[in-house]
């Protein structure tokens, strides 16, 4: 036993576990966190000195101002909105007597997987003030000039972000309703208190850190959120903090004063993002009540009585919005001969589809996407799987670095990853990969590297020491143990990892569309760009394509996860 | 009035499972009613149906005359508009209130006084020795202390009819057993009926003026403990309550043997074999460990093939023929070593089919 202790320790000056360690630090340094510095030191110094003045300068012009504002403007709406459908969702799916919860509660969850700014581009097509399907229909039968509903306004990118955003809420909700003690209500319920006074003194207060924790996602997604305001806002002269330093950036081919603009809006991201976590942190800490039940009983179900139906339709008209319909329009406008034709037979055709698999910039931007985010996720699985094991299983001084630099991709956004990756590639360091798939490729580690780490250490932490310890004790070296015990059985977590990274840098935006060239186009760049140029038609067709890889690549990654479920736990 | 609890053929059923079977019960006024039996037998439906947590398939609920639960009738009266109060296996406090607010709050709801409210809550307080702990959060509290916390919000509410489901289990043994006399202790002070189920024998038997053992949903008995222990209604209850040897007996020429061990000697000496359970000459008889006498004139011969020393008592295991019986001495009876002959008297033996 203590010669164990003494090969896992640090008992060796220059052991294997200090080089991993050592390795896996430096590559989390060189990934993530320098171009997280960069970001700041090119924010508060000009010419190698510190210049604060310049920053205050910056945050006054006019647009920056108004970017910050737009920025919180709808950080607020969408938290608000996301919140209240969210709690008010999770409720009727865990705590009535509604019919078919557990597939509307599969279907609430399905914007999660869509990427909100095909979204987007679907709404744009329904409901652009002129020629968008609904608001034609409405002009035509109503025999107005004024639309029904204008999308290019901070309301409609306030409800398009919501449809993509509330899940955070819900997913939180639902599980804490779920897990919940039923008997702490039921005690309430014979201590003679009616069934309203229980929902809000003892229902509400005990799942409100949950609310809390979700409705901080979701301020911290849609603060940073680029997608739905770039394809909405920008028609209008709308900016936020991401749209904006997409637009300085662009327009002014990177120039220094652009870039500089840019990570300060990008430190006042970081920062915002840093609170929000940390605010989150505080309320989960403070709100750690165990409401855990200790036997599994159903909770009370409320009796909707004779709301059922009405309610019921409620939710299916809310998920036929949010789901069905814009994917549905996404495919027909996909299959039309022009865009504004109406949706009849004659007008349908699959020239599009056909001509998006031969146009060689669609081609190279699916080959580009498939390449990146298969390589990114693999290589990010693997750095993930040794980091993670550093961090859950080696007794190494230092390792809470490791822990820090893992988790700090979270409060990163796309975009400030982006602007580093830019500030740190370009060759400052020796190294220029500007506008080669290479950036992209560097990006993609930096933002998924959390992902990774977070699902391996899950699956690490399931894997009790014992089981490594049994199998040194019967002779196996550190290597041989680490192959042939905590591999298998960690297997199903890189798997899903793999997945949870390959699925979302498949329909990636944010990030790509800061370092794209002319040849790296990306999925999703190459939808954004075909929409704002004005084709919507082969937009909607690539888009296509698109929601049918990752409806695939989700089915998959069910498939996995709930195999995983079922597998060994080893605990 | 007198509020006897009646049920009248209660029958719940969870899809193809009849987790309660026609259940007819009466209990009285001031009883300390008990629910036992394995899990699964259908205790905890029938409390929570009483309750009204659950809804009935067949029968009907009476509290005194009031009728609280019907099939028949499609009524049921609303689980907090019964008048009960009731304590869970976890606890149930809420984790957001301090033990003064848990305790208060069913009251608040009440139209009370806050005078009324105040001292109804610290009468329930001082009764379960909770005085002192007002502004404590569960958190911080003990298992047994949150257990008092629950006691003491059902109590505080003057119910007509306590239930309690399991209270103790969560609890450490030197808890449980501190909190089983603290519960009769407030039983008899306060007169309130009490109903309660568990799986552990010796809290029923603690506890209970009677008691109902279930199994599978079907009655097996109701009756004193003291009852059920001595003259059990039939071999699962004997086998329930207690420890128990069950051995396989053969009859020949009137005699009755232990299966395979004829020469070990003849078990009716002296005891009259009940002959109505004899199947082709055989039949099971039963005994409790503690109901064998270790004499020289008994009747039956056996070999001591282990003796655990358990501090009260010893534990005996002896090999008659094929067979092992237990059989526990208080410690005074220490001779007997391993690998001893003896001979075995019964003071009291059961008759069973096979």
């Amino acid at each position: 036993m203590s010669r164990l202790i003494a090969a896992r320790g640090s008992g060796k000056k220059f052991g294997g576990a200090e080089i991993v360690l050592a390795l896996s630090i430096a590559v989390l340094v060189v990934i993530v966190a320098v171009p997280v510095l960069m970001i700041l030191y090119n924010a508060f110094t000009v010419d190698g000195k510190l210049n604060i003045g310049d920053v205050v300068d910056i945050i006054k012009e006019p647009d920056t101002y108004m970017a910050l504002r737009n920025s919180l403007i709808i950080a607020l709406g969408v938290t608000g909105l996301g919140t209240f459908l969210g709690v008010l969702f999770s409720y009727l799916v865990a705590r009535t007597d509604l019919p078919f919860k557990s597939l509307m509660k599969l279907l609430f969850i399905v914007p999660f997987m869509l990427p909100s700014f095909i979204g987007a581009i679907a709404w744009k097509v329904l409901l652009s003030p002129r020629g968008g399907y609904i608001n034609k229909m409405f002009m035509d039968i109503f025999n107005t000039s004024r639309p029904l509903f204008n999308i290019y306004s901070v309301a409609g990118i306030i409800v398009v972000e919501t449809m993509y955003l509330f899940p955070f809420v819900f997913m939180q909700v639902s599980a804490a309703l779920e897990r919940m003690d039923p008997t702490l209500e039921e005690s309430a319920r014979i201590s003679g208190v009616p069934l309203g006074t229980i929902m809000r003194k003892i229902t509400f207060p005990l799942i409100m850190p949950s609310i809390v924790a979700g409705a901080l996602l979701i301020a911290l997604y849609s603060l940073a959120h680029f997608g739905v305001p770039a394809i909405l806002g920008t028609e209008i002269g709308f900016y936020n903090i991401p749209t904006l330093i997409y637009r300085k950036i662009h327009s002014s081919g990177g120039s220094f004063a652009s870039i500089r603009t840019g990570t300060v809006l990008a430190t006042i991201l970081i920062a915002s993002a840093a609170l929000i976590l940390y605010l989150q942190k505080l309320v989960l800490k403070s709100g750690r009540y165990s409401i855990i039940a200790g036997k599994s009983m159903r909770p009370m179900l409320m009796k909707l009585r004779r709301s059922k139906y009405p309610i019921l339709l409620l939710c299916f008209v809310y998920i036929f919005i949010t789901v069905i319909l814009p994917t549905a329009t996404i495919m027909l406008v996909g299959a039309l001969k022009t865009y504004g034709l109406p949706f009849e037979l004659k007008n349908m055709t699959l020239r599009n589809f056909k001509y998006i698999l031969n146009w060689r910039m669609t081609r190279q931007a699916v080959s580009n996407s498939l390449l990146l985010s298969l390589g990114a996720a693999f290589v990010t699985m693997l750095a993930g799987t040794i980091i993670s094991y550093v961090i859950v299983k080696m007794k190494v001084k230092g390792k809470f670095l490791l822990e820090f630099l893992g988790v700090l991709p979270f409060s990163v956004p796309g975009t400030v990853i982006a602007l580093g990756v830019i500030l740190t590639w370009s060759g400052r360091f020796g190294i220029n990969l500007y506008n080669t798939t290479w950036i992209i490729f560097v990006a993609y580690i930096a933002r998924y590297m959390a992902f990774s780490i977070k699902s391996n250490s899950a699956a690490l932490e399931q894997v009790h020491d014992s089981l490594e310890e049994a199998a040194r004790s019967c002779g196996a070296t550190h290597w041989q143990s680490m192959k042939d015990i905590v591999l298998p059985l960690i297997k199903p977590g890189m798997v899903a990892a793999f997945f949870l990274i390959l699925l979302p840098a498949l329909r990636e935006l944010t990030t790509s569309v800061l370092l794209y060239g002319p040849r790296t186009r990306t999925i999703g760049v190459a939808i954004y760009a075909l929409n704002e140029d004005g084709e919507t038609v082969l937009a909607c067709a690539l888009a296509t394509f698109a929601l049918l890889i990752i409806v695939f690549g989700e089915i998959v990654i069910r498939r996995i996860i709930s195999a995983k479920e079922g597998g060994p736990s080893g605990g | 009035m007198v509020d006897n609890i009646r049920l009248v053929d209660v029958t719940k059923r969870f899809g193809e499972v009849i987790a309660v079977n026609r259940l007819n019960l009466e209990i009285k006024q001031g009883e300390c009613f008990s629910f036992l039996g394995p899990s699964g037998c259908g205790k905890t439906t029938t409390l929570r149906m009483l309750a009204g947590f659950e809804d009935l398939d067949e029968g009907e609920m009476y509290v005194g005359d009031t009728l609280v639960s019907s099939s028949i009738k499609k009524y049921y009266l609303q689980p907090e508009k019964r008048g009960f109060g009731m304590v869970f296996q976890a606890f149930a406090v809420w984790p957001h209130m301090n033990v003064y607010e848990n305790v208060a709050f069913p009251l608040r709801v009440k139209r009370i006084s806050r005078e009324e409210v105040d001292r109804r809550t610290k009468e329930a307080l001082a009764n379960t020795r909770l005085s002192g702990l007002e502004k404590s959060f569960p958190g911080e509290l003990s298992g047994g202390q949150q257990q008092r916390i629950a006691l003491a919000r059902a109590i505080a509410l003057n119910p007509r009819v306590l239930l309690l489901d399991e209270p103790l289990s969560n609890l450490d043994p030197h808890n449980r057993e501190s909190m089983r006399f603290e519960i009769k202790d407030l039983q008899r002070q306060l007169g309130v009926t009490i109903l309660f189920v568990t799986h552990d024998q010796s809290e029923a038997m603690a506890l209970s003026d009677r008691m109902l053992v279930m199994r599978d949903g079907l009655v097996q008995q109701v009756d004193t403990p003291v009852n059920i222990y001595y003259n059990p209604a039939n071999k699962f209850v004997f086998s329930f309550i207690g420890l128990s040897n069950f051995v396989p007996v053969e009859m020949s020429d009137g005699k009755v043997y232990v299966d395979g061990a004829k020469g070990a000697g003849s078990l009716n000496k002296g005891t009259e074999a009940d002959k109505s359970v004899f199947k082709e000459g055989k039949a099971l008889v039963a005994f409790r460990p503690s109901d064998v006498v270790f004499e020289e004139e008994g009747p039956i011969a056996g070999r001591v093939i282990r003796r655990t020393f358990l501090g009260e008592l010893v534990d005996y295991r002896i090999k008659v023929g094929e067979h092992d019986i237990r059989v526990q001495k208080n410690r005074q009876a220490f001779q007997l070593k391993e690998g001893d002959n003896c001979r075995m008297g019964f003071k009291k033996l059961l008759w069973y089919e096979r």
